[in-house]
């Protein structure tokens, strides 16, 4: 599957999968004009680097035209954090 | 035409005809055009390449004439001296969403998958977040307020807005319809505020945290308030992020899915009433630009 292959609306269901160095090459850059692309690490085991289908297709930087053809998997969120909330009240 | 476009035409030939929006009743400030600052941020937009519509004029103006306490919707409190942070996100792109209402010349940041849409900056759930503020930028840790106003009614267990440090404990956040249907929320301080169970049903309007005095703060979610009595101010020195939680030196997580259409940090709200006027304030600019929820 590609990123031409999927409506908007399928957008958060899917993630473009990077190797560590193309998650390397995208840390503090931008995709668009104040916006910058925030690599993470999806649920899997062992886990992927992904970027949003949104950074992708909404990518107009130059340099980086070539996240628009990255491999698109389905997303697995990742597990939620452990709580460290240490008091609470009502 | 906007008056930013009516601006530059009208320096080469007189098009007053045209000029609109100068009084009170029709939405101007009355007796010279739109509020300066109103003024700048329109212009600011016009220059990214934003039209601004007559109604987002209007409405644009009425709210800062409004957060000054001058407007047609509040006309008793000033929001406007302490203001830290306006993000109207208006327009329909970054560039355009990312301007600094409050200076213009400033811009935040987003990152990630978020959706500049015509109502707002939508987060994706998966990595998509804003720059709020850094709590640098307030003037008194004892007075000052965090505000969003959400577009989507979801139960997610995810952060309106948030910073997290890990180097002093202190947070600034709030999950306004967290697990078990309740609001948590801290205000510089490391113990959490949360609602009984099930008292936040909605997860849409406006919401946000209030600090007024030394120990302790408020909490608000659609106009209920919730009150934690103790607990002094500590500035987690690091920016709070809109639709996730910042914690440093971790990567960002608990991202939200909704959509935030204002995003606002002034001084101290310190009672139900300020509030309320506030909330219809904010609510009378989210009906002007169609962007209001039930």
């Amino acid at each position: 599957m590609n990123l031409t292959e999927l409506k908007a609306s399928e957008y958060d269901k899917y993630v473009g999968l990077l190797t560590p160095i193309q998650k390397d090459q995208l840390v503090g850059r931008q995709y668009a004009p104040n916006s910058y692309f925030n690599p993470v690490l999806d649920g899997n085991q062992p886990p992927n680097w992904i970027i949003s289908v949104e950074e992708m297709a909404n990518c107009v930087n130059p340099h980086y035209e070539w996240v628009k053809a990255l491999p698109i998997i389905p997303w697995v969120a990742p597990a939620p954090p452990e709580p460290i909330d240490s008091d609470a009240t009502n | 035409m906007s008056w930013a476009k009516y601006k530059r035409l009208s320096s080469s030939k007189d098009l007053s005809i045209f000029r609109r929006g100068t009084t009170a009743s029709d939405g101007g400030g009355g007796g010279g055009g739109n509020d300066p600052d109103a003024q700048a941020y329109i212009d600011a937009l016009d220059a990214a390449g934003y039209t601004v519509s007559g109604a987002e004029e209007t409405a644009i103006n009425n709210h800062f004439l409004d957060l000054k306490g001058t407007g047609p919707n509040n006309s008793t409190y000033d929001w406007w001296t302490g203001i830290v942070r306006l993000l109207p996100f208006i327009g329909t792109n970054s560039a355009q969403q990312a301007i600094k209402a409050e200076s213009p010349a400033n811009s935040t940041t987003f990152a990630g998958g978020v959706t500049h849409n015509s109502t707002g900056v939508e987060g994706n759930g998966t990595n998509g977040y804003y720059v709020f503020f850094n709590p640098s930028e307030l003037t008194d840790g004892n007075n000052w307020s965090a505000w969003v106003y959400k577009r989507k009614d979801i139960a997610e267990d995810r952060y309106d807005f948030s910073a997290q440090s890990v180097a002093n404990g202190s947070r600034i956040r709030i999950r306004s319809r967290a697990t078990s249907d309740r609001l948590e929320a801290n205000a510089g301080n490391v113990n959490q505020l949360q609602s009984p169970n099930g008292s936040v049903t909605n997860g849409a309007g406006f919401v946000g945290i209030t600090k007024h005095q030394a120990q302790g703060f408020d909490a608000y979610a659609r106009g209920a308030q919730y009150n934690r009595p103790i607990d002094a101010y500590v500035d987690p020195a690091i920016d709070v992020y809109g639709l996730a939680n910042n914690v440093p030196p971790f990567s960002p997580n608990q991202y939200s899915a909704n959509e935030h259409a204002y995003a606002l940090v002034t001084s101290g709200i310190s009672t139900t009433t300020e509030e309320a006027a506030l909330r219809a304030t904010v609510e009378a600019f989210m009906t002007a630009l169609s962007r209001n929820v039930p």
